[in-house]
């Protein structure tokens, strides 16, 4: 909201300079945007956060007085918050308060991870907790799409990663029933049409994969990360040019291909410890494909690359100075000639610019 | 049809039948293998907290399940294995019989119970055509204590010896049914 605010702004100034809308025009959008934000955007917040004081208000009430219940009592207890968080949930929908109804659905799924948790303790359960989690994700992730909340489905895409680290860890080894669920979450964000949802699901499955590096070929497999992140980048771009109608997409899918590449790239040269080389092209490699992304970016106008390329390309060129202050490779000749290199690109860069620049005048005119 | 939707009374209903089903389930399956299961005795070394009850739970130590469980070969960290006991010289005391990947089909005996359990560790075997040597946990090794009587408990341990009532179930399913401290059944509470 804030960001959409802030380039609105910008617009409606250059805008008005180019004489496409008057001052009045101007004023009366500011206005509109303005009563959007205020009411709907604090309404929200403050439901979600009173949702998360009355359940800890409810939570240490029964806490202090739980031991003195009969088991059946507090079972009814919990069932009973349950039903009223739902309850109050419909009610609020009912009235049209969509926030305030969201904030009630996730206090009760909330509710319902929580008995899950107080009952395994009343019974001293203590067989597998990664268990419980899965049984709480489903329970969110019925919410989420019975009564179409997206908070409570983002809590489930969350509650499933936990549950996949956990069984990773267990097991000790790549988890690939993980990606089930996380399937399903995903299913319901695209259904919902609900893009934060989305990324999520795209930062979940980006860890999945870096994960893979860790995991496979005794914890050395992270060419195999490069190769699948070098082949998500492509996969890509290749379906920006069929089927360009879904840019956020494309653009989303880039990106996290690109962290991930970035991810194996990186657990190659700091992790492996690889001669100093092999080091050096990694590098090289490294850099080369954050400048390419810092293009493509501008290029398909896809701002998450763009950034993803300047920090990247700042935090490669720290690591490998920190890597290398001492070594018998020169640090200050590696920086001069990468400093050579981006120089040139970035001439080169210029040069493209204010030809596009020249033609996109030459089309107006 | 219904509109899934929170406007929806149907929708809402439907939430919250179904996780109160999933809770009930949870439950129903705890309350009948306490009432169902066979009982057994078993004593334990509180593992941590050291001073027992003052924790919100404690951590406790089976003989059997710190004992190196010879486990099939090929058993791997998180397969479910199910471990025939049977009662040792002392009273509490159990020793391993055998474990395998599948329930024991023919039974070994009157006394012996079977446990259902995870294998959380595998150390290979040094000695070759030896059975490899697994930790194994049965979901029983945590005691929650009730806020407030941990104190009172405190005192009634000491020096004396505690043990474990497990209710286990015809599949191996076993639960943590009450605490027994000097012989005396301590902190049993109704199943529901």
């Amino acid at each position: 909201m804030w960001s959409y605010r802030k380039r609105l702004d910008r617009d409606l100034v250059r805008w008005r300079e180019a004489g496409w809308i008057t001052p009045e025009n101007e004023a009366a959008i500011r206005h509109d945007a303005e009563r959007g934000v205020r009411t709907l955007g604090l309404a929200n917040s403050l439901a979600i956060l009173s949702a998360v004081l009355i359940g800890f208000a409810v939570m240490s009430f029964v806490a202090s007085n739980w031991q003195d219940m009969p088991r059946v009592l507090r079972l009814g207890l919990l069932i009973a918050s349950l039903w009223t968080s739902y309850g109050l949930s419909g009610f609020f929908a009912r009235r049209g308060m969509a926030g305030f109804s969201h904030a009630a659905i996730l206090l009760g799924v909330g509710i319902f991870g929580g008995s899950i948790m107080l009952i395994s303790q009343m019974y001293h359960m203590d067989g597998n907790p990664a268990g419980a989690v899965l049984l709480w994700a489903a329970g969110a992730l019925l919410a989420g799409v019975v009564l179409r909340s997206n908070p409570a489905l983002a809590f489930a895409m969350i509650l499933v990663t936990i549950w996949g680290t956990m069984e990773a860890l267990r097991l000790d080894k790549v988890f690939w029933l993980f990606l089930l669920p996380w399937a399903l979450v995903s299913a319901a964000f695209y259904w919902q049409r609900w893009r934060p949802g989305l990324h999520l699901a795209g930062l979940a499955l980006t860890g999945f994969v870096v994960s893979l590096g860790y995991r496979l070929n005794d914890g050395h497999a992270h060419g195999l990360v490069v190769a699948m992140g070098l082949g998500i980048m492509a996969a890509s771009m290749a379906g920006e040019r069929l089927k360009p109608e879904l840019p956020a997409l494309w653009s989303g899918s880039f990106n996290y291909g690109l962290v991930i590449v970035l991810a194996g790239l990186w657990a190659l040269q700091f992790f492996e410890n690889p001669p100093l080389d092999v080091f050096t092209l990694l590098a090289v490699l490294a850099l080369a494909l954050l400048i390419a992304a810092i293009f493509w970016g501008l290029k398909s106008g896809n701002r998450g690359a763009l950034w993803l390329g300047y920090a990247g390309f700042s935090v490669e060129i720290l690591a490998v100075y920190v890597e290398t202050i001492g070594t018998l490779l020169n640090t200050s000749l590696f920086f001069l000639v990468a400093g050579l290199i981006v120089s040139a690109l970035a001439a080169m860069a210029y040069r493209l610019h204010s030809r596009g620049e020249a033609q996109a005048k030459g089309a107006l005119s | 049809m219904i509109k899934l939707s929170p406007t929806s009374w149907l929708a809402i209903a439907i939430v919250a039948v179904l996780q109160t089903v999933a809770l009930a389930s949870m439950v129903y399956g705890r309350v009948t293998l306490l009432r169902d299961g066979r009982e057994i005795v078993a004593e334990v070394i509180p593992v941590d907290p050291r001073e027992i009850f003052r924790g919100d739970y404690v951590i406790l130590g089976y003989g059997f399940g710190r004992a190196e469980v010879p486990v099939p070969a090929g058993t791997v960290q998180g397969d479910t294995v199910y471990v025939t006991l049977k009662p040792a010289a002392a009273p509490g005391q159990w020793d391993v019989v055998s474990a395998s990947g599948t329930y024991p089909s023919e039974g070994m005996g009157a006394e012996t119970v079977v446990l259902k359990g995870i294998v959380s560790y595998v150390s290979g075997s040094a000695v070759p055509g030896e059975l490899p040597k697994a930790a194994v946990r049965y979901g029983i090794e945590s005691y929650f204590v009730p806020e407030g009587t941990g104190r009172e408990l405190e005192n009634q341990v000491r020096e004396k010896k505690i043990s474990v009532v497990l209710a286990v179930g015809r599949s191996g399913d076993v639960a943590i049914k009450a605490l027994v401290i000097d012989g005396k059944r301590v902190a049993e509470q109704p199943w529901l």
